[in-house]
């Protein structure tokens, strides 16, 4: 049968008890004991939340270079792609490279106003890759480079680490990650730098 | 002075009634406008019409009007879908509007304010109705009056004020249900199934029940990068409520198991309600989040995330089919053990063969025995994927065979599971039909025994058909047994009072049919002759013929 009938002994008192109440009490610290794990838990998201904001940032920032940073006398130097194809052969300059980039961001920008939210008092880092391995990346902001696949490949693009190195004269296809609290990698945009 | 309890006999027994299956509204056309119309919206005690769909669909929108509520203070949700949210409100309002307006309109039929001196003021003075009124004037006030957003919205959530007019009548109810019983008792009939639920016990499952939804459809949200982007704060703040809820109905479920049948020792029969499959499934559902808070500094525990969606596991409790289900695994373990013995016999020995015949062939596929086991159960399984497969005669001849071979051993549990699924439901239904012959004892069932019955054919998931059938046999199985019965001597038949009376009827009935064609003066001649039957004999015969 479904339903199963309680004690059929009649009660002594319909008041509540000592215990009735040490229930309710119980009931209380049990909602105040989730919501404070539950304010512990927001706290931690709203650090994701900056972090995310953070990339946004840098996003918007190198959105907005995208476009100048090919002109002649682009404010940040280390950033500036190489000159129109009229005045290339004058140049003799190596391209700018990533880390070069990095650098002078990070030191001429607003975002050297903008810290990792997940650890306090220190700035904005950038990170080759997000590792779960290593928590103490959380925070940090990732590159890679998008490179397109030849045709009839399996994948239609690769990724690979935006490196120091990466000549970056050229205009180039790039995904911004930042790294969450459990140093796994939350994708913020792609897009062309 | 309590009303006598109505009881029904077998052969008066409506079995679509019974089922509460969908029974044509006896509602005369003739009737006056106003009261004809009252007769199919709005008045509770006609059974067949438009009343009780009226209050889920008006409830639904209330719940929908909430989530809508919700939704509407997630940016993310917001803003790209603002039309639609407006446009819901739009119609909630005007559907609101109608109903307000129809039960105005109505009221004079309304049997609570009938007999006062103006029904339709009484009936804007009731609570409910001023709840109604509440609910809708908010969005006409912004037509009007420059509101400022805030208070709009404030005011907006008045409109889940009517919730009350389906809540305080089930918690009417329940009080009324549970007068003389403990607080213990009444949190007990609030989560276990009990008769002192009532209504409010069906109100808090599906409260649970649209929680666990909520929280497992999060789950499998936050999976989505993209919409964990945009709402991963308001997930947590979900969570936490959910938790909170579960938590509570979890604290209740412990705290008041010493009513149930065998747990009445205070502290083993919480710990026996604590291992129960259910109740730790509880448990299971609310563990990671204070887990993932608690330790998040040391582990990172997302993986446990993903146990949330243990919570659906809740929604088997009000399920019988789930309960079958497992009565017939436990019935049959026995059987199913040895199959599941022979499958995995067959798999390590094909595994075996495997790697003994192909590794000398693809050493990078047959690289060990546990490979070669995968290979093994996907091929037994008939799913195939190709990813591994053999390439010497002898491994294909082997293929073969175990192919084959898999065909059958696979399908022996899910064959005993079918059959015996099946052989369950049919004793049910036999155990249903005993137990409504031991109901009818009496030769009546009462309101509790039909109660039973009801609840009892909904969980056999039985057709109006199907009872009908079930009726039908029984009533000639009780005819077969009132004709046997005539054959038990008379000290047997007078142990049972049902069938003392069977047999006086029956003899009175042989008594009138001996009047009908025996020659009554002659009968009478002859027995007060010879002092055959005394004066008051003579008098019973008598009295019998007149009366048949």
């Amino acid at each position: 049968m479904s339903s199963t009938p309680a004690h059929p002994n009649p009660p002594v008192s319909t008041q509540p008890t000592a215990m009735d109440w040490l229930f309710l009490l119980s009931c209380v610290a049990a909602v105040a004991l989730v919501a404070w794990f539950g304010k512990m838990a927001y706290t931690e998201a709203t650090k994701t939340e900056t972090a995310k904001r953070n990339g946004e940032a840098v996003v918007a920032w190198m959105q907005e270079a995208t476009a100048g940073r090919f002109e002649p006398g682009f404010g940040v130097a280390a950033c500036a792609g190489a000159a129109p194809a009229a005045d290339k052969a004058a140049t003799t300059n190596a391209p700018n490279t990533w880390g070069g980039c990095l650098d002078a961001i990070l030191v001429q920008t607003t975002m050297k106003t903008l810290d990792n939210p997940f650890r306090e008092g220190i700035a904005l880092d950038f990170a080759p890759a997000c590792n779960p391995e290593d928590r103490s990346l959380a925070g940090n902001i990732v590159m890679e480079k998008i490179t397109a696949t030849p045709p009839g490949s399996a994948v239609p693009t690769v990724t690979s680490p935006l490196t120091p190195d990466v000549a970056i004269d050229q205009k180039i296809q790039v995904r911004l990650s930042v790294c969450d609290k459990g140093a796994y990698a939350v994708k913020v945009a792609e897009f062309e730098f | 002075m309590e009303e006598p309890r109505k009881a029904i006999k077998i052969a008066d027994l409506d079995a679509a009634a019974l089922l509460g299956a969908e029974v044509e509204a006896d509602i005369s056309p003739d009737l006056p406008r106003r009261q004809w119309l009252y007769a199919w919206l709005l008045d509770p005690n006609i059974p067949g019409n438009y009343q009780k769909s009226v209050d889920k669909w008006i409830a639904i929108l209330i719940i929908a009007n909430l989530f809508s509520m919700v939704l509407e203070q997630v940016p993310a949700i917001f803003e790209p879908y603002q039309a639609w949210f407006h446009a819901f409100d739009v119609f909630s309002i005007v559907v609101f509007v109608i109903e307000y307006l129809t039960r105005f309109y109505l009221a004079p039929e309304d049997e609570e304010f009938k007999a006062k001196g103006n029904p339709r003021l009484s009936y804007m003075a009731s609570p409910f109705a001023i709840i109604d009124l509440l609910a809708i004037v908010p969005f006409f006030l912004q037509a009007f009056v420059p509101v400022d957003l805030r208070a709009l919205r404030f005011l907006r959530l008045l409109r889940i004020l009517k919730i009350f007019r389906i809540l305080l009548p089930a918690i009417k109810e329940f009080q009324q249900l549970n007068r003389e019983r403990t607080f213990r008792q009444k949190i007990h009939a609030l989560v276990f199934n009990s008769p002192y639920g009532g209504k409010l016990k069906d109100f808090f499952d599906v409260f649970i029940g649209v929680w666990v939804l909520i929280s497992v459809i999060a789950v499998v949200l936050e999976s989505v990068a993209s919409i964990s982007y945009l709402i991963n704060i308001e997930f947590v703040i979900l969570d936490t409520i959910a938790v909170a809820i579960f938590t509570i109905e979890y604290m209740m479920r412990i705290y008041s198991s010493v009513e149930e049948p065998g747990h009445r020792n205070p502290l083993t029969g919480r710990i026996k309600q604590f291992t129960n499959p259910s109740t730790f499934i509880d448990f299971l559902a609310i563990l990671p989040f204070f887990l993932e808070v608690l330790l998040h500094h040391v582990l990172d525990l997302r993986f446990l995330r993903v146990f949330r969606l243990a919570r659906l596991l809740k929604l088997t409790r009000g399920s019988d089919a789930t309960a079958t289900l497992f009565q017939v695994i436990k019935r049959e373990w026995p059987v199913m053990s040895a199959a599941a013995f022979i499958m995995i016999l067959l798999i390590v020995l094909t595994a075996s063969l495997g790697y003994l015949f192909e590794h000398a062939a693809q050493p990078e596929k047959f690289e060990n025995i546990p490979t070669a086991i995968y290979w093994a159960v996907i091929t037994l399984a008939s799913v195939g994927y190709g990813d591994i497969s053999p390439v010497t005669p002898i491994g294909r001849a082997m293929t073969v065979v175990m192919a084959l071979l898999g065909i059958g051993i696979f399908a022996i549990p899910a064959g005993l599971l079918a059959s015996a699924f099946s052989d369950q439901l049919h004793k049910e239904r036999d155990a249903l039909k005993a137990s409504i012959l031991k109901m009818l004892g009496d030769g009546e069932l009462d309101e509790d025994e039909m109660a039973l019955l009801r609840s009892e054919a909904k969980r056999l998931h039985l057709t109006v058909e199907e009872m009908n059938s079930i009726l039908e046999v029984l009533q000639l199985e009780l005819e077969s047994a009132r004709k046997s019965l005539l054959q038990l001597p008379v000290n047997v038949i007078a142990q049972n009072p049902l069938h003392a009376v069977e047999h006086y009827k029956y003899l009175l009935n042989q008594i009138a049919q001996l009047g009908i064609y025996v020659d009554k003066n002659a009968f009478l001649d002859k027995a007060q002759s010879d002092d055959r039957l005394t004066v008051s004999e003579v008098d019973i015969w008598k009295r019998i013929l007149e009366h048949r």
